[in-house]
């Protein structure tokens, strides 16, 4: 089941990741969040992903390619609060996620996006 | 059933002189258990040919008390042994042969245990020694530090690299100095293993200072042709922190008044 969320927060958009999420529901939320970009104006854009237990090789790709697109757009992303053992996974897996900054967690993430570094 | 009660106590009382007792691993009314259930075995299993359940538990019993006291193999074995010039008057059989064969089954059985519990034993050290050898420290605020020394296989690799990462999301600490003085031989796997915990520590929003690459492993490492350059490395672990404090854009200065002490200014 898909749980996840897109919240407008300031200059910035908070995508929380939630439940399984397979192939079909990422490419959805991938059109979301590009829709919203326009929609609200953002600069830049945090996914929130400590809830995800997995990341495969294709959700790798899914979010390097939506950070790519942003970045198109002229926005910045951040993927924040992943988990030690996904993390160990991607390195392991040789996964590329390629064009997205990374922040501990949300707040974090913010903090950077509002002071503008 | 015991039937040979004389020769039974006999070599009873050659046990109680063996280093077993002597040495204090067993107390007498141990070793007259252990002996008892050793015949006891042995003549079950002289009727049924092959060695018992209840059997092995004593050899394994045996074989653990020879490990535990320090015993060689060979030691360990001759609890079982000694039987040899008693056990046809203990079982009052005729067919040598057949006896023998089964004690040194069973004796072989002891060996083979012995060897087993060694290596148990041998692979919890390993594991204490593997959490003992990897802390992660915190430095200051927002800095972690690991000193790494001894070798760097995949397996220690893959243990920092989880504690840290862990240690990371507990305290949120945005840097961390790796410390690599202390590491005996850099190759390009343990750069390797490096640069996977740089990519995960990055993941999780932080990042990694290495320090402590002397002139010797830098000139390994571009002779090798190891890339380094994703990571910020330093020489000395002090560099390590002073840039790290820089990076926070936060500095130690002197106090004012007598005696030094550590004081952060944002």
């Amino acid at each position: 089941m898909n749980k996840s969320s897109i919240v407008k927060i300031h200059n910035a958009l908070v995508v929380t990741l939630q439940g399984e999420i397979d192939d079909r529901t990422a490419l959805e939320l991938q059109q979301e969040i590009l829709q919203s970009v326009i929609r609200y104006q953002v600069s830049g854009v945090v996914i929130e992903i400590s809830q995800l237990d997995l990341v495969d090789s294709y959700m790798a790709r899914i979010l390097s390619e939506t950070a790519r697109m942003i970045k198109l757009m002229g926005a910045e992303t951040f993927l924040a609060g992943l988990r030690p053992m996904v993390a160990v996974t991607i390195v392991e897996m040789g996964l590329n996620i390629d064009g997205v900054k990374t922040a501990l967690n949300l707040e974090v993430a913010l903090e950077v996006l509002k002071g503008g570094r | 059933m015991i039937l040979g009660q004389e020769s039974y106590a006999l070599w009873l009382s050659a046990l109680q002189k063996t280093s077993w007792v002597t040495r204090g691993s067993l107390n007498p009314q141990e070793t007259e258990r252990l002996g008892k259930d050793l015949v006891e075995g042995i003549s079950s299993t002289v009727i049924t040919g092959s060695l018992s359940a209840s059997l092995k538990k004593t050899l394994e019993d045996i074989s653990i008390i020879g490990v535990r006291s320090g015993f060689t193999p060979s030691e360990t074995a001759q609890f079982v042994f000694s039987m040899r010039p008693y056990i046809g008057d203990i079982l009052h059989t005729k067919d040598y042969t057949h006896v023998m064969t089964l004690l040194d089954e069973a004796g072989l059985y002891t060996f083979e245990t012995y060897l087993k519990t060694r290596e148990e034993i041998i692979v919890n050290q390993r594991q204490d020694l593997l959490e003992l050898s990897t802390p992660v420290i915190r430095l200051l605020d927002g800095i972690l530090a690991v000193p790494l020394i001894g070798t760097m296989d995949s397996r220690r690799t893959q243990q920092i690299m989880e504690k840290l990462l862990n240690m990371i999301v507990e305290t949120g600490a945005p840097l961390t100095i790796l410390d690599i003085t202390g590491v005996a031989i850099v190759d390009t796997l343990v750069a390797n293993h490096i640069l996977k915990t740089a990519a995960a520590v990055r993941l999780l929003g932080g990042n990694l200072i290495i320090t402590g690459l002397s002139p010797s492993i830098a000139q390994t490492m571009v002779h090798m042709g190891v890339d380094l350059s994703s990571v910020i490395t330093r020489a000395v672990m002090a560099d390590g922190i002073a840039l790290a404090l820089d990076m926070l854009e936060k500095e130690i200065v002197k106090k004012q008044q007598p005696g030094n002490q550590v004081k952060e200014t944002k």
